[in-house]
């Protein structure tokens, strides 16, 4: 998984596959960036191609954490099989998701 | 449970291992009889009830430790039984009746081309106690069905009842075969004896690959699929405002059984109450999906939460 800070913002490039191999990794380092004071995320999926249950469940419990903490989880850049699956699963009633990585930068200024 | 149910359940269990024990006994000499009528009489249908009777003799020994096991142990507290023995009972007796049966289908082809000598009259003699033994099994495993939910229960129910239906058809065909020879027609009674064995082997082999495949999949716990997680985490999403986090998804289905439990951090204040509302929303939006369903939430408090 690529990583980037823009200002306060960091953003985490999800890898093609998001599954509960690569979900254990994503979900490590958004704990500890939590953990270390980051409140705002973008979780960009624009190289990602296939999402798993363990994916959904690493963003809700980020998007959780980030809540009670007064932070966000922004989601940015997907494709439409990975836009399907957070539709089916109901997770685009929980999660902002924008069309590209600068839309989703700006909501959290 | 009640005091009463315990005292009914206790009751239950006693009468099984009374089934369980006359199963085995009664098999032990009539296993006997049928072999050395089988050899006596050169009859295959006889051979093949023999080798039913030693497969379904492995399978009883390990109904009469279950049983054994079950009533030593707090059944009433701890309510699983020895299920997985059973299980496991029943894919022995199913791989041993594959190749069983196979060997008794060949054998049965090979003597219809040829059919030997069989001396009917002793080929008759085991069928009688069989058929009577078999009624007697299947009336009182019926009895027993009323008072108790065991699948150990069903599952003799359901033997003795095809087995009463297999001896009677097995001394109606030898019968016919004894009749016909009788007659003079020897011939065609000698084609009736591997013309049954080969429907017996038939039944022996579908049983056992039915017995193997459908227990294997009790036996052995696989994770859930892709497709039942993701309806997990859209009733996650659903119920969103009503915790403060989850934590671990433990998923797995044996059989048609899906076991969920669900661990969740729980907001500040709130109540038991709240907790067991939201759980039994949690497991009515689970069962719109899985009828078969264990469900457990497994609330944490706060504190615990690392993130």
């Amino acid at each position: 998984m690529d990583r980037r800070i823009i200002g306060d913002v960091y953003i985490a490039i999800i890898d093609k596959r998001f599954d509960a191999y690569t979900a254990c990794k994503v979900e490590e380092v958004l704990k500890d960036q939590i953990s270390k004071g980051a409140t705002k995320i973008v979780a960009d999926f624009s190289q990602t191609d296939y999402i798993a249950s363990a994916g959904l469940r690493v963003l809700l419990s980020a998007a959780k954490s980030l809540h009670n903490l007064g932070g966000q989880i922004v989601l940015s850049s997907m494709k439409p099989q990975v836009f399907e699956i957070f539709s089916v699963s109901g997770f685009t009633q929980i999660f902002r998701i924008y069309t590209s990585q600068q839309e989703a930068l700006e909501s959290l200024k | 449970m009640t005091n009463q149910q315990a005292v009914n359940s206790a009751q239950s269990l006693s009468q099984l291992k009374k089934l369980v024990d006359a199963t085995l006994y009664s098999l032990i000499p009539l296993m006997i009889l049928t072999a050395v009528t089988g050899i006596l009489s050169n009859s295959m249908t006889i051979l093949a009830v023999t080798f039913d009777y030693g497969l379904s003799f492995i399978v009883q020994l390990f109904a009469f430790k279950s049983i054994r096991t079950i009533l030593k142990s707090n059944v009433d507290k701890f309510p699983y039984g020895a299920g997985k023995l059973e299980n496991f009972s029943a894919i022995v007796y199913g791989a041993l009746a594959i190749p069983a049966s196979l060997f008794i289908i060949y054998s049965s082809v090979t003597r219809l081309m040829l059919p030997p000598f069989i001396y009917l009259g002793i080929a008759q003699i085991p069928l009688i106690p069989n058929l009577v033994r078999s009624v007697l099994l299947f009336r009182k495993s019926k009895q027993l069905m009323q008072t108790s939910e065991s699948p150990m229960v069903r599952s003799y129910y359901v033997n003795f009842k095809v087995s009463t239906i297999i001896d009677t058809g097995v001394l109606v065909s030898l019968s016919a075969t004894l009749a016909l020879a009788s007659f003079g027609n020897m011939q065609t009674a000698y084609l009736i004896d591997p013309i049954v064995s080969s429907l017996f082997g038939a039944y022996m082999l579908f049983a056992g690959a039915t017995l193997t495949v459908s227990n294997f999949k009790v036996l052995i716990d696989f994770p859930l699929p892709e497709a039942d997680q993701l309806k997990i985490m859209a009733i996650l999403a659903q119920e969103y405002n009503d915790y403060e986090n989850i934590g671990n998804i433990y998923t797995r289905f044996s059989g048609q059984t899906r076991f969920i439990e669900l661990e969740l951090y729980l907001k500040k204040g709130q109540t038991m109450e709240e907790v067991m509302v939201l759980s039994q929303r949690i497991e009515h939006l689970l069962r719109q999906h899985f009828k078969d369903l264990h469900f457990v939430l497994i609330p944490l408090c706060e504190s615990s939460n690392s993130t």
